[in-house]
């Protein structure tokens, strides 16, 4: 099944059997397992360090007895040694008894445990008499690395590799040297027989003290063109194969020195495992440090640290040109001169010197000359977005009616009401047509003029009426309106209620 | 004891986060037992626990009141076996396997 990380924990209590009886209604439930003589187990994956851990046919999950131990009790016994927690941890694991004065005894002669194939051993749960067979259960036996452990990979440096391939690991290997370059087709050589390869590896014995790269030279045998290094070292390694054989077998166990420059040095190098290669590098690397004996170090006739040495002597005027090369290096390398500041100049001490005259140049840079164009168009277009112009006449200022104090020609005129159309349905005595209006007539007596015109005094002496009425009128509301709002303003303004 | 084959009881608690899982198994052990014609008392569901952490989402105390509310379940079911000895190992290697 694949659940993924599914942690699936099972409990396992067992008890020996006895029948079962039958239940009588009001009666208690036995229960299923009693817990004082029930031995509870945890089912667990088996142990790495477990061999039947590679075993396919052994189950690869095992039963681990639980420690039942009271919280109480647990606690109390906290107590005793200071720890006063009151959680359900169990700070007993960490407290450990000071092991007294270790005896030893010796083991009697250590048997590796049988393997059960088909007849199983019984194990007997020591407490309860519970018989469950042994597969069940981890075995007594454990090794010291785990499965996983054994097959994890080595990290870190590993000299048992081919030396080629160590120096090629190495940060100052040379790449660019066609010495160390492979072959296209170096498998096939690889392939060839293997005598060549084999004299290679114990030709070193015979040979000086070489480098890593020398060893690639022989292994890869004539490379690219033109190399007459690398051409004159596969020659030799055709012709050494001759020597080192007779050389090996002569060496006798007895001559070997057991003793090397390095055994009571670092304790590291004696625990790595030691295969033909690193044995051949640590004999190489004793060669090599031969060079640094005492008796091979030449004459330290040069080695004098103390001492004087005489003004005019070859080694001080050689020292002192170098100085002077370097110096006049230094000169060059300027592109604007500045004052030199140096002042141990020996220089000036020293005739034949050379004779500088300090001329001061003012090197002015070349500006770059920028009008608008240019300027505008090093604008990203992130940010500059040309546009046309639009003309935006000047907003109206906002007028407020006198009367009613709201903006004009903001809101909506509003229509008529529905009594201002009702009124102008109704015919008004306004509606009837005047005489003045009416237009006269040519052929007019003079009475028909004579009564047109009395007509017209008439309506005017009513209109003339009207309008005295409506003044009137007009004035008294103003001057009751005026009145209301005086009362108001001197009672019920600034009344606070 | 009787003679003959001991039979134990057993009482198998299985606990999972995953119910599907935790089904699957109680299925599995009970399906062993029914080809063995062995008593069994099924799984029995007891309440499953819920384990709550209501922790605020910022690792500061700045911002709005956000809080995570995680949760976990724990489902138990203890099943009651009657299995001689030999079927307990083949029980171990099938829950073994199963999981």
């Amino acid at each position: 099944m694949d659940c993924g990380f599914v942690c699936v924990f099972l409990f396992v209590c067992l008890m020996a059997c006895s029948d079962s009886v039958p239940l009588k209604p009001h009666r208690k439930k036995k229960p299923f397992i009693e817990k004082k003589k029930a031995v509870s187990f945890h089912l667990v994956h088996r142990s790495q360090r477990d061999p039947l851990a590679a075993d396919e046919t052994a189950p690869q999950r095992v039963l681990l007895p639980t420690q039942k131990i009271n919280d109480e009790e647990r606690r109390a016994e906290q107590r005793k040694y200071g720890v006063f927690f009151d959680d359900d941890y169990d700070y007993l694991q960490h407290l450990k008894e000071p092991c007294g004065p270790s005896e030893l005894i010796p083991i009697s002669t250590f048997s590796a445990p049988d393997r059960r194939d088909e007849k199983e051993e019984t194990l007997v749960i020591s407490t309860t008499g519970i018989k469950l067979p042994s597969s069940v259960f981890a075995s007594e036996f454990e090794e010291d690395v785990g499965l996983l452990n054994k097959a994890a990979p080595i990290s870190g440096p590993q000299l048992d590799f081919d030396p080629d391939i160590v120096a090629a690991l190495d940060d100052d290997f040379d790449f660019d040297n066609p010495d160390n370059l492979l072959e296209d087709d170096f498998i096939l050589q690889a392939n060839k027989p293997t005598e060549e390869e084999g004299t290679g590896i114990r030709k070193s014995e015979a040979e000086d003290d070489s480098e890593w790269e020398d060893m690639d030279d022989e292994k890869e045998g004539g490379s690219d063109d033109d190399n007459y290094g690398s051409a004159g070292s596969s020659d030799e390694a055709m012709s050494v194969p001759g020597k080192p054989p007779g050389t090996v077998e002569n060496h006798l166990f007895w001559e070997e020195e057991t003793k090397s420059r390095f055994t009571e040095y670092s304790i590291t190098s004696s625990v790595m495992r030691r295969n033909e290669q690193l044995t051949l590098h640590d004999e190489r690397f004793e060669k090599f440090y031969e060079q640094y004996n005492d008796d091979e170090i030449g004459a330290l006739d040069n080695a004098e640290l103390e001492g004087s040495i005489q003004v005019d002597s070859n080694r001080l005027e050689e020292v002192l040109n170098d100085y002077y090369k370097e110096k006049a290096e230094n000169c060059v390398k300027l592109n604007t001169l500045e004052p030199f500041e140096d002042q141990d100049l020996l220089m000036n001490e020293l005739d034949g010197s050379e004779e500088e005259e300090v001329i001061t140049v003012v090197l002015e840079e070349a500006k770059e000359k920028w009008d608008c164009e240019s300027i505008c168009s090093t604008y990203s277009n992130l940010y500059n977005h040309p546009q046309l112009i639009k003309y935006q006449p000047k907003p109206k200022q906002i007028r407020i009616s006198s009367k009613t104090g709201m903006p004009l020609n903001v809101l909506p005129k509003k229509g008529l009401t529905a009594k201002q159309v009702e009124r102008m349905q109704m015919i008004n005595g306004s509606d009837l047509p005047k005489v003045s209006t009416q237009p006269r007539s040519k052929n007019e007596s003079k009475e028909d003029r004579r009564a047109r015109k009395q007509a017209i005094k008439e309506e005017r002496k009513e209109r003339r009426v009207e309008k005295k009425a409506n003044k009137l009128a007009f004035k008294l509301e103003k001057r009751r309106q005026e009145k209301e709002l005086l009362n108001l303003k001197k009672n019920v303004e600034g009344l606070k209620l | 004891m009787e003679a003959g084959v001991a039979i134990h009881r057993i009482r198998v608690t299985v606990t999972s986060h995953n119910v599907k899982s935790l089904e699957k198994i109680c299925a599995d052990l009970l399906r062993g037992t029914k080809e063995n014609n062995l008593k069994v008392k099924g799984p029995v569901q007891s309440p499953s626990k819920t384990l709550r952490i209501t922790t605020r989402k910022t690792p500061c105390g700045e911002g709005p009141q956000t809080w995570y509310t995680f949760q976990t379940r724990i489902h138990k079911q203890p099943t009651d076996l009657h299995h001689p000895s030999e079927i307990v190992k083949q029980m171990t290697h099938q829950c073994g396997a199963r999981t």
